[in-house]
């Protein structure tokens, strides 16, 4: 295999380590790469070549680069991530002018630390409050895999440069779907650790009681990889729990013999077109489930999430909407604007309700270890669409991107998304996600499940034909 | 409880902004309007579940140590 292919990065850094190839020549297929496919996808806001290419020649002479489990693998994240030098945009225009930021976030370091290195940052919704980046300050980031459709956000950037073979791994944030959504539209695997798992230190905050960060990758094992990198207790997150360091990559052989797993039903089969019902049942055969778990009161939770991250999202940046509204994306703005005036009641029965949620579901997972749904109710619709049909009800496109997400981010539980294609009678081209739930501190099981199903060969990352 | 008439949204919304020292422009009230009233329909789900006293909210508050304290 040639650097100018696109490898995943377990490939790559095996390559790397062995000495077959260098990481300059790693980082420069990559940018390479970039550069004749940015036209046609719009992922990247900041490309650093200089940076990535001092780093990646520092690999190649590091005495530990033989025992780097990432060595050379070129990665981006999302622009809400801090890297030294630049203004932590978070996809706005007003942070455009903030200072630079003074050293890079703690899980680009710890990836950067396994080798890996940074050759930029990826566009996203606003303030990462949206479905489907179509950011107005820096274009639509295109689905490379139909440039007339949206990629999924708010990290649209993120699963945008892993599907169209820009780079093998990227980290994006999630607070209502924000990562298993776009890995859905764009046919890539994306993980959502548990709540606290990751620490998000050095990210700029959307919703600060939902917010997860996590990684989107080609295959199940480099998720696997990306995510070992960066676990550990960050005391600077608060959120962040003191848990020691639970290693996935050596699980991912293990299958899924001897797990409980069930279809997650109710809203979650109401709230589906058909092609994402198909994707749950081909899912669902392959791991010989029959089973229907149905969680309680899934719709309210959903409202609940919605409440939290209307007031909490608001309230963070009521400065600058007394201040500067005009310069907010016109895609967030009244939304903002409206949801800076939610009462207080609102706010503090919705968190009372996640906790209630999060008790009734535990509950559930005493007789089940994993629970299968869609991911988003559909492929992804046209960049611009405004309406969708779901449930036989005509809901807000943009909104409703995020249905079947929130009501399992709301309450922390680690997922992992894998692509499935061919579903969709009118897009048989594009590909739809399949969300792998487990209870608090399980990503072992959603991986495991994942990397089996991967094994059987009905879910895949391919990388577009965007050239 | 009888849902607010228009008019009475409009005014709600511009007296808690002016609460809050936000300015709402008339191009941008269509959109406020429509997005608070989204919210509402939320807020009707999330208000219609009883709960009870024992069903504390999902926030929990961790003392900040201070750094080089051993206890």
């Amino acid at each position: 295999m040639s650097a100018a292919s696109p490898a995943t990065a377990g490939e790559l850094a095996a390559q790397v380590r062995g000495g077959q190839l260098r990481a300059v020549d790693a980082v420069q297929a990559a940018l390479d790469r970039i550069k004749a496919t940015e036209p046609r996808v719009n992922a990247f806001t900041a490309v650093l070549a200089e940076r990535a290419l001092k780093r990646a020649a520092l690999i190649d002479q590091h005495e530990r680069r033989a025992r780097m489990p990432l060595a050379g693998v070129p990665f981006a994240v999302k622009n809400l991530f801090d890297v030294a030098g630049l203004a932590t945009l978070a996809g706005s225009k007003i942070e455009a002018t903030a200072a630079p930021a003074a050293r890079d976030a703690v899980l680009v370091r710890r990836l950067e630390s396994a080798g890996a290195v940074l050759v930029g940052a990826l566009n996203m919704d606003e303030y990462a409050y949206g479905f489907t980046t179509e950011n107005t300050h820096y274009g639509p980031t295109r689905n490379p895999h139909d440039p007339t459709r949206i990629s999924g956000g708010s990290s649209g950037g993120s699963a945008a440069a892993v599907a169209a073979g820009q780079v093998p791994l990227t980290l994006g944030s999630d607070t209502n779907g924000s990562i298993r959504v776009p890995a859905s539209l764009c046919g890539t695997f994306g993980l959502k650790p548990t709540f606290g798992r990751l620490p998000r230190t050095g990210s700029y905050p959307f919703v600060a009681s939902l917010d997860h960060l996590g990684p989107f990758a080609r295959s199940v094992a480099d998720l696997a990889l990306a995510y070992d990198a960066m676990q550990g207790a960050d005391a600077a997150d608060p959120a962040c729990a003191q848990r020691g360091l639970e290693p996935v990559t050596p699980l991912l052989a293990q299958g899924v013999g001897g797990l409980r797993i069930g279809v997650l039903g109710g809203w979650f089969r109401d709230m589906a077109q058909p092609e994402a019902l198909a994707a749950v049942d081909a899912v669902a055969q392959a791991l010989g489930v029959t089973r229907l778990v149905e969680w309680p009161e899934v719709a309210r939770a959903r409202a609940a999430a919605f409440l939290i991250t209307a007031a909490e999202g608001a309230t963070l940046h009521l400065s600058d909407l007394r201040t500067r509204a005009q310069d907010f994306d016109p895609m967030t703005r009244e939304r903002f604007l409206a949801n800076a005036l939610i009462p207080a009641a609102w706010l503090v029965q919705s968190q009372r309700l996640r906790h209630w949620f999060a008790r009734r579901v535990a509950k559930s997972f005493e007789t089940v270890d994993l629970l299968i749904a869609p991911a988003t109710p559909c492929v992804a619709p046209a960049i611009g669409t405004e309406w969708l049909e779901v449930a036989g009800q005509r809901l807000p496109a943009r909104a409703s991107m995020g249905l079947l997400t929130q009501p399992v981010s709301c309450i922390g539980l680690p997922v992992a998304t894998v692509p499935l294609w061919g579903l969709s009678a009118s897009a048989p081209h594009m590909p739809i996600g399949v969300q792998l739930i487990a209870a608090p501190w399980r990503e072992d099981l959603c991986l495991r499940a994942a990397a089996h199903l991967e094994q059987l060969g009905l879910v895949h990352a391919p990388v577009a034909r965007v050239l | 409880m009888a849902a607010p008439t228009a008019d009475a949204r409009e005014a709600a919304v511009r007296a808690t902004a002016a609460q809050l020292g936000l300015v709402i422009t008339a191009e941008q009230m269509p959109g406020v309007l429509r997005y608070t009233g989204l919210a509402a329909m939320m807020a009707e789900q999330v208000m219609g579940l009883a709960l009870t006293p024992a069903d504390e909210p999902a926030t929990v508050f961790l003392p900040v140590v201070p750094q080089g304290d051993g206890t």
